[in-house]
């Protein structure tokens, strides 16, 4: 286990390998629409994937905080001499912040595609969509709360909100809520993908209810003890 | 300047041809008309790469791109449709006996339901001239057309994702429509499997899922046939399925369509282009309700 804690040190690496594959797929997708490869509807294929994508982020963004009490507990159990802390996983939490924001960004993508190729920035057509399209709503919901998590996540603002920051960031919940939500109403009949992931929305969230329902003495604790304790 | 598709070129001159021949332009049925006049809209038509390789055949597949591998093990001869129900003469026709009666050559847009259409060069017969063959009794209201249940070679038959054989409905006046169908094939290829072979339904003023494929049998009936999507789901798939720009599917527009070649939505027509044909069959329909 001691290579992962040396990632740990080198923090960047950890992060620039993050970034790398996460913008993959972005380039991907720009390669296959500039030598005509994303099959035989473009459009479909632009606007499903990006918003597959994002939801994905979205629920990678959800997994770190569970993953990382996860390791937690198997350090403890193998009793191994680092990683028992939580702190010592502190190094996923900023990786943390780099996986929400790519949801943004596909998020952002998935809109684009919408207002540029859907609607073609039309006005009516888009005014006729909210009245009418409860998915659109929701995704556009979705898309306002995401922006507004990401541009309070830079480390200035963060401090500078102090413990309102936890609190608005919790939104992340109900984001991921919601846009499994906007996809079941958006997809056609026979697509189970929506069972995929509100199962693992459903454990992501469930992981934190239990845990905040559950005894205080139980909760994980960070005191430090946790290295000697076993 | 667009080109005219060498088809719709080649219909007109075949139709023109064949007017001269029989020697009686000045009797041309109006429906002719119709047909003749619609052949002139010089849509561009959809490479037939792009048509036989994005089917949505839900026996096979939910995935679109996915349906013509799985379709290759379907087998289609030999096949026999049968007409029955409320007719006089009750007909089980071979596909041979269908390629040798007269065939037309249509060229249609297609408008899916889920928002993407192609310009499908289509051959087959007219369904008027099969159910005029059966003789349609005065009592007759609707027709309803089955498909093929075979789940060990249809591999999506397996799930129960819709009632299955798919089953699809037309009021009688639609049926006999000069516009109605029976496609045997399509750019002067035979009709592939992903697309429908042997033999299927195309309704061009509704949407594709009224287009059913493969069918086996035509039941002329008084009442009104259960169709499957209809069933599946009564609040999103109505029996009328008309193309309708104004009539939103309950959860997305159904204002606008990606024309398959093309990368952005562009407006839906009324009745799929076709309204000047058909509206006259719906002055009494509140198609707000009846969608």
């Amino acid at each position: 286990m001691s290579w992962l804690f040396k990632i740990k040190q080198n923090e960047k690496i950890f992060r620039f390998t993050i970034f790398s594959i996460s913008i993959f797929p972005a380039i991907l997708l720009y390669y296959k629409y500039s030598t005509a490869g994303l099959g035989i509807n473009p459009f479909a294929t632009l606007s499903h994937q990006t918003g597959h994508i994002a939801i994905v982020y979205i629920l990678l963004t959800l997994s770190i905080t569970p993953i990382r009490r996860f390791l937690c507990n198997v350090s403890i159990k193998l009793n191994l001499n680092r990683g028992k802390r939580l702190s010592d996983w502190n190094f996923l939490i900023k990786s943390r912040r780099q996986l929400g924001l790519f949801s943004f960004f596909y998020s952002a993508l998935h809109l684009s595609a919408y207002l540029f190729l859907d609607i073609g920035w039309s006005w009516e057509y888009f005014s006729d969509d909210l009245a009418e399209r409860s998915f659109i709503i929701y995704g556009l919901v979705n898309f306002i709360m995401l922006f507004l998590l990401a541009i309070t996540s830079p480390t200035i603002v963060r401090k500078k909100m102090g413990r309102w920051w936890k609190k608005v960031h919790r939104l992340m919940y109900l984001i991921a809520i919601l846009s499994i939500v906007h996809f079941v109403f958006a997809a056609k009949h026979g697509n189970n993908w929506s069972i995929v992931y509100g199962t693992i929305c459903l454990v992501l969230l469930s992981n934190r209810a239990w845990i905040f329902l559950s005894n205080k003495s139980r909760r994980q604790k960070d005191d430090g003890l946790e290295t000697y304790r076993n | 300047m667009q080109v005219t598709p060498w088809n719709t070129y080649q219909n007109r001159r075949e139709f023109l041809n064949k007017m001269i021949k029989i020697g009686a332009i000045a009797s041309i049925a109006p429906s002719q008309l119709i047909i003749a006049k619609n052949n002139r809209h010089f849509l561009s038509q959809t490479p037939i790469k792009s048509a036989q390789n994005y089917n949505n055949y839900y026996e096979f597949s939910t995935n679109k791109e996915a349906v013509m591998h799985l379709a290759n093990s379907f087998s289609i001869s030999p096949w026999s449709i049968s007409i029955e129900g409320e007719v006089k003469n009750p007909l089980t026709l071979s596909l041979s006996d269908i390629l040798d009666l007269e065939s037309v050559e249509r060229v249609y847009p297609l408008r899916c339901v889920e928002g993407w259409s192609m310009v499908i060069p289509w051959k087959g017969i007219e369904l008027r001239k099969i159910l005029n063959q059966a003789r349609v009794k005065t009592t007759a209201k609707y027709v309803k057309f089955v498909g093929t249940y075979r789940p060990e070679e249809m591999f999506n038959q397996r799930r129960k994702i819709l009632p299955w054989p798919y089953t699809e409905g037309l009021r009688i006046d639609e049926a006999m429509h000069p516009l109605t169908i029976l496609a045997t094939g399509m750019y002067d290829e035979t009709l592939s499997k992903q697309n429908g072979a042997p033999i299927r339904l195309v309704v061009p003023w509704k949407y594709g899922f009224k287009s059913i494929k493969a069918i086996q049998k035509i039941i002329v009936q008084k009442e009104k046939p259960k169709t499957s999507w209809n069933m599946q789901i009564p609040s999103e798939y109505g029996f009328y399925a008309n193309v309708n720009p104004s009539v939103a599917h309950p959860r997305w527009s159904q204002s606008r369509e990606v024309r398959i070649g093309e990368l952005r939505k562009r407006p839906t027509n009324p009745f799929n282009g076709f309204k000047n044909e058909v509206s006259h069959m719906y002055k009494n329909l509140d198609l707000e309700l009846n969608f």
